[in-house]
This record gives C-alpha cells, structure tokens and sequence, in this order.
C-alpha cells in the first residue's frame, strides 16, 4: 500500500535515506573502493586488538638487549630491532598512532576549514577577502615547513603533532569548502529564506552546509590519507611522537641506520604506511566517484 | 594582462609579510636559545647578554620583529646567527641544487605519467587504465622517504649502480629525483588521464573521426594539445610540491639544498637563517604561480579574455 | 594549440639547463683514481691528496668565530695555538711556545720559538700574540680566556710576561684553547678581514670554501715550524649522512671518514682495505638528576644511589653504542690527570629493589629530558626500560640541544636528564663547570653543596701535587659514591674510518681530531 500524502518531515528523511542508499550502492561498484574499506576496517580491528593484547609496559617500553637484530622468522615474524624489541607487535601497536593522528588531524582541519569556507563563501565581501588571503600566507609554506616550525614552536607531543598537521591543512578546507557554497550563494531560496528571518547560521547548516557536503566528505578521506603521510615525515625528521611510541615513521627513522644489514627494519614500519595511506585514498577516490557519478568517467 | 600581473605582483608584499610574521613568532615561541647554545661552557651572564646583542635578539619581541621587517623591506634578510654571514648568499649557494633536485622530479614525473595517463585514457576501462591508476594510487600512497630507502636498498647497496648521496655528478641525482619524481607522477597522471577522457568525447574529436582521421592521428595531433594545459596549470602546485618533499628526500640522500638548510636552521634555532629561507620559499613558490597563471593565459584564449576583461 | 608544445620543450630546456649550469659549476675534487703519483722513482710515492668526510658543516676558518669543533679540526690544520695537547703523549706542550716558567701562580714566562713563519711569509713575533689576545677581547669565544689575565708585559721579539687576576697553576692549558690560535698581526694590517684570519703558521694553506660541499687546503711549502707534507692537497669533504661516508669510502672517493656509524665498525676492522681507528672519548655521558628539586624524590641522595645500583650499564652500553663505549665507574673522566680508578657504585639489582622499597619508590613516574641526538635518545630509551623492571615509569620527553639547555637552566621541576660532558685535559675543568656552585653556567644538577665548592677551589690553588692527588681522589669518591649527582654511564669510544694505507691520522679525545701529517703511500 502506497501511503499518499507525506509529511515534510518524512520526505526528508526518505531523501536522505535514498541519497545515502544510491551512494552505497555506486560505492559497491568499485572493487578497489570496497578493499580500501575493507583495509580501512581490518586496520581499526587490528588496532584495537593490539591494544587487547600488547601491554604497553612489558611489550612496547622492555628490551631484550641480548636478542636484537634477529632476522624474520616465525617466532618474530617482522624481526627484532636494535633493542631486541618485536618489530611486529611494534608495527601492530604502532597503527594507534598513526589512525589516530591522521583522523584528529583532519577533524581539527575539518572543522576550523570547512567553518571558515561556509563562512567565506556565505558571506563574501570583506570577510571572504580576509579568510581567503590568510589561507593564501599559509598554502605559501610548504606544509612540512609549517609543520616543523610549529612542532618546534611548542614541543613535541601526540597533541601538538595533531594540532600541527590540522593547521597545515586548514586552508584546503576552506577553499573546497567555499567552492562548494559559491554556486548557491545567490540562489533565490537562500534569498527567500534570508527574507523570511531565518537565521543565518540555520541557513548554513539548512541550505549551504549539503552542497557542500560531497566535497568535504571525500576531502576528509584523502585528508586523513595526506594527514597521515605528514605526520610520519615529521616523525621520520625526528619531530613527532616522544620515545618508545612505536610510531611508523619514527620506527623508519630509527631503522634507518642500520638499513645495510638489516633493512627489514625499514621495510615494514613503511609497508604499514603506505597500506594505510592506500586504503584511505582508495577510499576517497570511491567516495568521489560514489557521490558525483557524473564526475566519473 | 599587464595589470593584472602588477596587481599579482602587488598582493605578494603582504602575504610576504604576513609569512614573515607567522614564521618569525612561531621560531621566538620555540623554546631554545641559540646564544646560551653558541656561548662557551664558562661564559657568564654579562657576556652572554653582550652576544645576544651582536646578534641583534636584544629587546623585546615586537621590537625584534619591527627591526627585522625594516630590515626585510629593504630587500636585506639580515645574517644567519649560526653560520654568521648574509641568509640571503647562503640561501643561493643552496638553492640551485634543490631546484636542481625538483625539476629532475618534475621531469622524472612526466616521463612516467604522461604516457601513462594518455594510456589510461585512451584504453578506457581496459585492464591497462586499472593497472596505471593502481601505479599512479601506489605512486601517491607510497611516502617518499621510505621509497628512497628502499632505493638506496636496491641500487646503491644490493647492486651497486647508484651512489647513495651526494651531489656530485648526474649518477647522483637520479635517485633522488626517482624518489621525488614518483609522488608527483601519482597526481599527473590522473590528472593526465581525466583532462584527456574529457577532450576525447569533445565534439571536434568526433568530427575528426567521423572524417577518417586515424585514431592515433586523433590522439596524438588533436587531443593532446588540448589535454595537455590543465597539466601545465598543475606544473606549479607541483614545483612546490616537489619543493617541499625534497625537505624530507634531502635528508635522504644528503642533497645539499635549502630543504635540509632549512631544517637544520630550525633545529639549531637560527631564526634569521629559518625564517629568511621560508621567506624565499614563499616568495619563489608564488612567483612560480604567477607564471604558471600567466603561461596558462598564453596557452588558452579564452583565458586570456577573461583577464582582459 | 603548438604553443602548448613549444611551452613544454621551453620548460624541458630550462630545466635541463639548471641542471647542467648547476652542475658544471661545481669544483668536485678530482678522482683519485686518475691522479698520477707525485716523486721520482726510487722515493716513496704519496697521494696528491687526501680526501676527509666529515660528518658536521665546516662554516668558518675565523679560529674566534665558533667553537664548533668540524671548524676546529680545519682550522688545527692552518692554525697554531701556544701550547696545545700531543695527542700521542696527551701531554700539554708548547707549539708556538719554546718554553714556559710560572714564576708565580699568578705570573708567567713564555718563549715562543724562533723563526716561525706565517703563511704570508712574515715572521711570529710577541706582537702577532698581543694583537690575537687583543682581537679576541671583545669575542665571545675568547673573552673569558682572555679576562684572566691583568697584564700582558712584552720582555723581547720572543718572550712575554703574563700576569693574572687569580692564581692559576694550569694556565698553560688556558692557552690551548682552539679559539686562541695565533694570527698574523702583519696580515690584518695589509689584508681584509676576511682574507687575514685565513693566515696562520699551519702546514697547510687555506686555498677553497664552497659551503654545504667542501673545503680544501693545499701544503705550505715554506713551512717553517713543521715538515712540509707529503700529500699535496687537502680536502675536507661533508657529507651528514653517516651510510653516505661509508660508502664513499668503500668507493675509494674519500680517504678517511668521520664518526662512522657503530653498525659499519665491524665491516671497517675486517675490511682487506679499510681500518678502524679508536680512541677512547673524554665525554662522560651520564644520567643526571637536578638535586635541588626538593618537590621530587631525585632530591633524596638515597634514591640516587639506588638508582646508581639499578643501571646495568653493560645494557645501557650496547643499547646506546653497540657496545663501543667503556662503562664508566668515576664519575671523572679516565685520561683526564688526577683520575683515580675507583670502584664507584656496582650493578646491583637486588640492592636496588630493597633500597628502593626502603624509600617507597616503588611505582613512582620520573620525567627525563634529553637531547635528540641518537646516542641520548638511546640511552634515555633504555634507561626506560630498566627502571620499567623496578616499577619506576620514566617518562622521556626529548628535544634539540638548544631548547635541552635552556629547560635545564630554567626550569626548576627538572627531574633527570642525560646529558654528557667533555672537560679539557686538567682537573678542575672536570668539576668546575658542572659541580661548583658558581662554577658557570652548566650546573644542571644543582648539587649546591658549600663543602664541594670549596674542596675543588682547594684542589685547583693547590701546589702541592701529592696533595692535589688526594683532594681529587677524594672529590671523585664523595660524588661518585655519597652525592651522586649523576649516575656516570660510559666513555664512548670515538672512532675514524679510513684506508689502510693512510696514516697520520689522530682522534683527539675532546673531538678536535688532527689530521697535520695526513698521507698515503702508494705502492
């Protein structure tokens, strides 16, 4: 039986649930998309796992002097390290910080750009002119530079890594953000609704905020991806997460000098980034894809 | 055209100026003193106040920064604390080797991904447009640092062809701009790929083929050209791209560019040395924006009246 | 549309142009493969020249610029100082100085020799002295040196007097300080600045400086006060990396490299080609603990001791240098003079435990802060891991050197720190810096203990040498084993790679290593 009349409320909720089912279902498509949502999950499982069982003290903290530097093999499946510490359980534990960083970074990016884009794109005028001028100072750095100079600006911390690489990536925000609200800027229901009282910032988050939606959701995706990347840059720089942290990049660093006779030490913490920072890309591509299907071609 | 050209050139001073301010304050908060670091173990408080001021860091942080900006407004980035001499030669006797270091990249990068992407795109949905988009996604994913590595690994170590630092010769550079060059060569290919699938269906093209031109001649003499400009308005965010990986790459491989300058300069707290050289990139990273704007206009009439406009 | 071709060759030419202008520019020192020998037949036949990878940037030949000691290993190879320390006795000697008499310990004679010739042909005088110290004044590297002395009483051309504001038996060793090499008077008053102070009495010349790449030095052949070498040429070559210097050297680019990495020594020593060269450093790396910090347990000497006992040293020594590096039982360093081996505090787990329960220190947290340097990263790791087996979480935060320095100046909630300190050669610059209250600026452990103060101004007056040898005796066991303000880990061994065939080669314990007589025979 086919109900007649709807109310707003549902039609909305029905739009909403067939929008979200059509992407699903263009997001299904692609077989490189799905792995990189599957890795995606698999890394979350095997993190939270590796919290279960690893203790911190007595796997990540304790050496074993006497056993350092042993090749691969099944009873330490990645090798030891200089310490003798198990480069696997390392690796595992390690995906904490990385996941982590990566995502806070990108919700702190998220939320200050796209805030700052809708606003830009919204207002226009002067306030537009600021933000977009101060986004232009920051792009003008290199990202990895910025980020030096604000790890040593204000130590070295989980924190202040996130924070850093947030920063970094404030100003991509605002501008896909922005982009995104220009087309609707001067439509006439945005008009009508300003006519009506509506507030403004009901009409962003009503009006403006949707359109911008797709853009930013796969900016968040690649972001993470690019968030990730950064952080271990730094950490391989030496400006990251402080000692014993098993964070990937800083595990490259350290394996580094010993890469003539024991390169494994270098090869895995690396694997383990790019397989992360391959699956969110993935990820975000499929999610282009999936939310603008005229884009794909 | 000239205008606005001026005007870009115009809008670079404040945006110079505000870098200046955001790199200079973030290098005063940095805990770390480089005049107690310079000083001698036994030198007492007097001396060390007497350093600070031949080194201009007395005073307060206001007055510091007013001093330097004077300075900097007159062309003048002052003299590196650490190496004592103008930041500005010492910026210039490295900078050739990083930008040496980033065209090769950038050349490297189209090697790979022009063919690649044209490739791509002209097999469409084919299992070589899959595998070079799966190259190009690799390309991306792939931190650059590590890839490096595991070159070093395999062409310096394991089969000795390619010497593992240094910047003598060309053997030297190749590995390095490898390394660069395939992050880069991730992004342009795609974007190779995609400007070519959209001239591809363009109407022009079909009208070619619809009068018997070949579809090599269709691809080669048509569609290319045409593909090829969104790929030149990318050369710039890709030169500062390739400008700021090579921070990490000349770590790598010991390349004596700016990029390890500077970081060095941060680490030793050499503020004047710091800040002068992201000045410079700065300043460098958006000239090369203005050109590439100003290229794509000349390419692309329809651009050209735009600006005219 | 052939302008999009013509933008791109454009670009494709400028950008093989930089590449080819940047890098023909560049003078890289020839291959030493195709050199020809110097010497006629019969004569051994030496290698035109000697190639040196050094590890840190050279940045200035200005003896009074920096302290850096990649500047002073250079600039010891063009520049003399008035005495200085034979690295193969490690005894203090005269090098422009003939002789020398403390008439009082506040008044001595010096002799310089005679007929030693600048590198601008003129002739060392006592006025080329008076004008260094003179120039040196107002310099930061120098000042403090130069402070000590009231005045400066020229005798002849060669002789002068100095008399000091504070009695100093070891005065000698003032004047072996790097920053105080001698320059040419002569040459500041005909040259600029920046070509005088490249003139020195060294055997070498200074001839070349591109910055970041190398610097060269050619033989000075109207050398007067050393053996004209037999290496033409001499060229310091930096390269950071230490993987990079290992293989230039394996290559045959270079003929000796700088601080190897510990991972390499074993391919150098069983190299048919290569050699490993040691010495043991006169860095005393340590664990250190601010003693006043009354908010904190470090503060209780029990606890430190406890500690002391709980370090497997042995451990730390192989975690932090692969286990070139000799485990420290004194708290001063092992060449230095008055040095006493004393047994100082064992290994002794069980001890630890039960003292720590003593003091209720089971399950505290300690916060460390260090440097980023690798070897301190290394040690403040392990030194995590072993308290983890006490209970004790360590908390290691680290950062550059500079900001290391300026938190242990001012922050009062320091707990510990690994640091290392490398004295000269005499014994009061083992305690005075780091220990004596008022000793300068590095007395981060805060000891600030009146009966240590005066024990080591005692020891520094004293004549008497038998006595000196028990007040430092005495100093060393009362720190080591009753105050322990740090916990003294190792010496680490300092090491240069190099061919086998290259001689002249000397590691110098404070890290100025010599490289005068530097040359290879060839066969």
């Amino acid at each position: 039986m086919v109900k007649e009349k709807y109310t707003v409320g549902e039609l909305k909720a029905f739009k909403k649930r067939s929008i979200a089912s059509e992407v699903w279902r263009n997001y299904k498509k692609s077989p490189s998309a799905m792995a990189g949502l599957i890795v995606v999950c698999l890394l979350i499982l095997v993190t939270i796992a590796a919290q279960v069982i690893y203790d911190y003290d007595t796997d990540i903290v304790q050496q074993d002097i006497m056993n350092r530097f042993k090749e691969p093999s099944l009873e330490h499946p990645f090798g030891t390290d200089h310490y003798g510490r198990d480069v696997m359980v390392r690796v595992l534990y390690g995906a904490k910080y990385s996941l982590s960083v990566g995502i806070v970074s990108v919700a702190i990016s998220c939320f200050l750009g796209s805030s700052l884009g809708l606003i830009a794109g919204y207002y226009g005028g002067l306030v537009e002119n600021i933000i977009l001028r101060t986004c232009e100072i920051f792009m003008g750095i290199p990202s990895i530079l910025l980020g030096i100079a604000i790890m040593s600006a204000f130590g070295q911390s989980l924190l202040v890594l996130m924070f850093a690489i947030g920063l970094v990536y404030v100003p991509m925000f605002a501008r896909t953000a922005r982009a995104a609200v220009l087309p609707v800027r001067d439509q006439e229901y945005i008009e009508a609704a300003k006519v009506s009282g509506v507030s403004d910032l009901r009409i962003i988050f009503t009006h403006v905020l949707p359109n911008a939606m797709s853009p930013i959701i796969v900016q968040v995706t690649m972001g993470v991806a690019n968030g990730i990347l950064t952080a271990s840059s730094l950490s391989f720089l030496g400006l990251g997460v402080p000692v014993p942290a098993p964070e990937w990049g800083a595990m490259l660093s350290s394996g580094r000098e010993y890469i003539r006779d024991y390169s494994y030490l270098t090869f895995f913490p690396g694997l383990a980034i790019m397989i992360t920072v391959l699956a969110f890309n993935l990820m975000g591509d499929g999610l282009r894809d999936a939310l603008d299907p005229k884009l794909k071609q | 055209m000239i205008r606005y050209i001026i005007k870009r050139f115009l809008m670079m001073i404040p945006v110079l100026l505000a870098v200046s301010f955001v790199v200079y304050f973030l290098m005063d908060l940095a805990p770390g003193d480089i005049v107690g670091m310079m000083a001698p173990p036994d030198a007492t408080e007097v001396e060390i106040e007497m350093m600070r001021k031949e080194m201009g860091l007395d005073g307060t942080l206001p007055e510091r920064y007013f001093r330097y900006m004077k300075n900097l407004l007159k062309g003048d980035l002052g003299m590196s604390l650490s190496m004592k001499r103008p930041v500005i030669d010492i910026f210039f006797e490295r900078f050739p080797a990083t930008l040496k270091l980033a065209f090769g990249s950038i050349i490297v990068a189209m090697i790979i991904s022009i063919p690649l992407g044209i490739a791509a795109a002209t097999h469409h949905r084919s299992w070589l447009d899959g595998a070079s988009m799966v190259t190009a996604m690799l390309g991306l994913s792939m931190p650059s640092f590590w890839l490096g590595l595991l070159l070093i690994i395999l062409f310096s170590l394991k089969l000795g062809w390619l010497p593992s630092g240094g910047s003598d010769g060309f053997l030297s550079i190749i590995l390095p701009a490898i390394t660069l060059g395939a992050a880069q060569a991730g992004n342009l290919t795609r974007i190779t790929r995609s400007s070519m699938l959209e001239v591809i269906r363009q109407d022009y093209l079909r009208t070619a083929r619809a009068k018997g031109v070949s579809e090599k001649k269709v691809i080669y003499k048509h569609a290319l050209k045409n593909a090829l400009i969104p790929i030149i308005t990318i050369f710039g965010s890709t030169l500062g791209n390739a400008l700021g990986g090579a921070v990490a790459i000349e770590t790598v491989f010991s390349w004596p560019g700016v990029g390890r300058l500077t970081v060095s300069a941060i680490n030793s707290r050499d503020m004047t040395l710091a800040t002068g050289c992201i000045i410079m990139f700065t300043i460098f990273f958006t000239l090369t924006m203005l050109l590439v704007d100003i290229a794509y206009a000349y390419v692309d009439p329809r651009i050209k009246a735009q600006y005219s406009k | 549309m052939k302008k999009v071709t013509k933008f791109l060759i454009c670009l494709l030419l400028i950008s093989l142009l930089i590449t080819r202008c940047s890098g023909g520019d560049k003078d890289v020192p020839s291959d030493p493969k195709t050199e020809t020998p110097s010497g006629t037949s019969g004569e051994p036949k030496y290698k035109k020249e000697i190639i040196i990878a050094i590890a840190d940037e050279f940045t200035t030949i200005d003896p009074m610029e920096t302290t850096a000691e990649s500047n002073q290993i250079v600039q010891d190879c063009t520049h003399d100082l008035l005495t200085d320390t034979n690295l193969l006795t490690m005894q203090n000697e005269g090098e422009l100085v003939d002789s020398w008499e403390m008439i009082e310990p506040d008044h001595w004679r010096f002799k310089l020799k005679e007929n030693v010739r600048f590198h601008d042909g003129t002739i060392l005088d006592v006025d080329d002295v008076i004008f260094t110290f003179e120039r040196g004044k107002d310099k930061s590297t120098t000042s403090a040196y130069i402070s000590k002395i009231k005045d400066f009483i020229k005798v002849d051309d060669l002789t002068f007097e100095v008399k000091l504001h504070n009695g100093d038996v070891d005065f000698n060793y003032v004047l072996a300080a790097n920053s105080l090499a001698i320059l040419s008077k002569e040459a500041f008053e005909t040259m600029p600045e920046e070509e005088a102070v490249k003139i020195g009495t060294g055997p070498w010349k200074f001839e070349e400086f591109v910055p970041g790449d190398y610097v060269s030095l050619v033989r000075f052949e109207e050398c007067t006060l050393y053996d004209v070498p037999n290496t033409e040429r001499l060229v310091f070559r930096m390269i950071p990396e230490a993987s990079s210097r290992m293989i230039a050297l394996e290559n045959g680019e270079v003929d000796a490299i700088m601080s190897p990495s510990p991972t390499d020594y074993n391919r150098l020593s069983e190299s048919s080609n290569l050699k490993l060269i040691t010495e043991t450093g006169r860095g005393q790396h340590f664990i250190g603990f601010n003693c006043s910090n009354t908010n904190s347990i470090v503060s209780n000497p029990e606890f430190r001791k406890a500690i002391a006992h709980a370090i497997n040293k042995e451990e730390m020594v192989i975690a932090a240098w692969d286990g070139y590096a000799q485990v420290s039982t004194s708290i001063m360093c092992r060449d230095m003079e008055y040095y006493a081996d004393i047994e100082g505090i064992p290994y002794d787990p069980d001890k630890a435990k039960e003292m720590l329960k003593e003091l209720n220190a089971e399950g505290i947290t300690l916060n460390l802060i260090t440097s980023d340097a690798s070897h301190r990263v290394k040690m403040a790791e392990n030194f995590q891991a072993q308290m983890a087996r006490y209970g004790i979480t360590v908390n290691v935060e680290f950062m550059q050197q500079a900001a290391l320095i300026e938190r242990l100046q001012n922050d009062k909630n320091t707990e510990v720190f690994v640091l290392s300190w490398t004295p000269g050669m005499n014994a009061d610059y083992m305690y005075r810096n780091p220990i004596h209250s008022q000793g300068g600026r590095s007395f981060y452990a805060n000891l600030n203990n009146s009966e240590i103060d005066a024990l080591i101004d005692a020891a520094a007056a004293e004549v008497d040498t038998t006595k000196r040898a028990q007040m430092y005796e005495e100093l060393q066991v009362r720190l080591t084993t009753e105050l322990v303000p740090w916990v003294p880990i190792a010496q680490a061994t300092l090491t240069m790679g190099a061919d086998k065939d290259v001689t002249g080669l000397l590691l110098h314990p404070g890290l100025v290593h010599q490289f005068k007589t530097a040359e290879k025979i060839i066969n």
